[in-house]
């Protein structure tokens, strides 16, 4: 069995295990539990281990999508699933600005851990308060415009768009090798 | 479009990061209709040129940098009219005075540090408001000396000033966190004796715990050091794993605390084949 695996990491309530329920083709796998920390006040559940989804599409060929812990902390879970990933999308909730910090510290960590190519997922665009996707970036630490990663704007409960982003995460890894 | 938020969810320091990296040109104006510290209505204005600080004040009528300049015995009955003349013009007003003689470069330079540094400099103090930034606005040119600061060397310097850091307590890296230069080069910025230690151990050999023994100097103190670099854009922070669970899984790594920066080896995933790809591509092209 051939096998790509990619993984959904991102801010809290970014929509990462949304993200992969809205397009696997089994039952997502998840390790969803009552939130203790302040991610209680986001949401009342949260992943504490990893989201597993899965797309098969010949047979002996499968795509895996695997989605990080949401809490605020690097584990050894993030490692065991960065390890093996081809690829990465990185969620970040538009209308949150205050967990951008949050997700540069996500990039930096799996930047420093791994060079595997990623992109840029920003979700929660319609809502009030959402930052642009150029001030987002910025926000982010991409200042220079040559050195990038593509950026998708998607709703993570909406199957064509979050298909589109994995097509588009698919491609750059495809054109990165 | 506005950017608007709140100071305790996105701190000054990462808002003046934004707008110097972004080059951004407006007014940030922070708003608290109560003060914490003095329980009155607090109000300022600061005005960015392509990222750069070139004024301040609490008033949109034009006339802050002439109150200052008038409070100073600067302003005479016989230059009053010309002065007067000079605020209505689409001109630095500071650079206009000093090209007629009015008023002198050092003038000009502690009128900026009154006009913009200090009261930049207090605004780090503020524990609650809210932020707006409007950018594309016409710059008021009678609140501007024709002096300016990057952003980031405006919060350098107010950080470093910040005697109270709860603050920012919740903003501050993780003991436990590594720090990488971002740059090779020697830092654009001036530091100061503790910064540049701190700087030069940015390469993710040690976490702040341990720079902090190293350097002889309290855990909260090199957390403080770092977050400045790290909002002047000179470090980055990376993470540390926490372990704690990891004797019990059978699939973990070997890594202790002072390696969050260590590079996996791409050995750890298989290699899918271009057919595999292309297979992929058109099958979710499908699913659309």
């Amino acid at each position: 069995m051939e096998i790509m695996r990619l993984v959904v990491a991102g801010t809290v309530g970014a929509g990462k295990s949304t993200f992969i329920r809205t397009v696997s083709e089994i039952e997502v796998v998840d390790t969803d539990r009552l939130a203790t920390d302040e991610t209680a006040e986001i949401k009342h559940k949260t992943t504490v281990a990893m989201d597993f989804g899965r797309l098969t599409f010949g047979p002996d060929m499968a795509l895996h999508i695997y989605g990080t812990p949401g809490q605020q902390r690097f584990d050894f879970m993030w490692d065991i699933l960065i390890r093996k990933a081809h690829a990465f999308i990185l969620l970040v909730a538009a209308h949150r600005p205050h967990e951008f910090r949050y997700a540069r510290r996500i990039l930096s960590y799996l930047n420093r851990r791994v060079k595997i190519p990623y992109i840029i997922g920003i979700t929660h665009m319609d809502c009030e308060g959402a930052w642009s996707s150029e001030n987002i970036k910025l926000a982010l630490g991409f200042v220079d415009s040559k050195s990038q990663p593509p950026v998708v704007i998607l709703n993570a409960d909406d199957r064509d768009t979050v298909v589109q982003a994995i097509i588009e995460l698919v491609q750059y890894y495809m054109s990165m090798r | 479009m506005a950017i608007t938020g709140s100071l305790s969810e996105f701190s000054l320091p990462e808002i003046f990061q934004f707008l110097d990296q972004g080059q951004k040109t407006g007014i940030l104006t922070i708003r608290d209709p109560q003060d914490v510290k003095t329980g009155k209505p607090f109000l300022r204005h600061i005005w960015l040129m392509n990222g750069r600080v070139v004024a301040a004040g609490d008033r949109l009528d034009n006339r802050g940098l002439a109150r200052l300049i008038e409070q100073r015995g600067w302003i005479t009955e016989a230059n009053r009219q010309e002065v007067e003349r000079l605020i209505q013009e689409n001109v630095p007003l500071g650079l206009n005075l000093k090209s007629l003689g009015i008023l002198q470069p050092d003038q000009l330079k502690l009128l900026f540090s009154v006009q913009v540094l200090r009261q930049v400099c207090s605004l780090f103090q503020v524990e609650t408001g809210q932020f707006r930034f409007e950018a594309n606005i016409n710059l008021p040119k009678a609140e501007m000396t024709g002096l300016s600061l990057p952003a980031t060397e405006t919060t350098l310097m107010g950080l470093r000033s910040l005697k109270d850091w709860q603050v920012l307590q919740s903003k501050l890296p993780d003991p436990n966190s590594t720090l990488f230069k971002l740059t090779a080069d020697q830092p654009h910025l001036r530091l100061d004796a503790s910064e540049t230690q701190v700087w030069q151990l940015g390469n993710g050999s040690m976490h702040l715990k341990k720079m902090a023994e190293h350097l002889q100097m309290s855990v909260p103190k090199i957390q403080q050091i770092a977050f400045r670099l790290i909002v002047v854009g000179l470090v980055e922070e990376v993470p540390d794993i926490d372990m704690g669970m990891a004797n019990n899984s059978d699939d973990t790594l070997s890594v202790d605390g002072d390696t969050s920066g260590q590079l996996v080896s791409s050995s750890a995933r298989t290699e899918v084949s271009n057919s595999f790809l292309q297979s992929l591509v058109g099958f979710l092209q499908h699913k659309v």
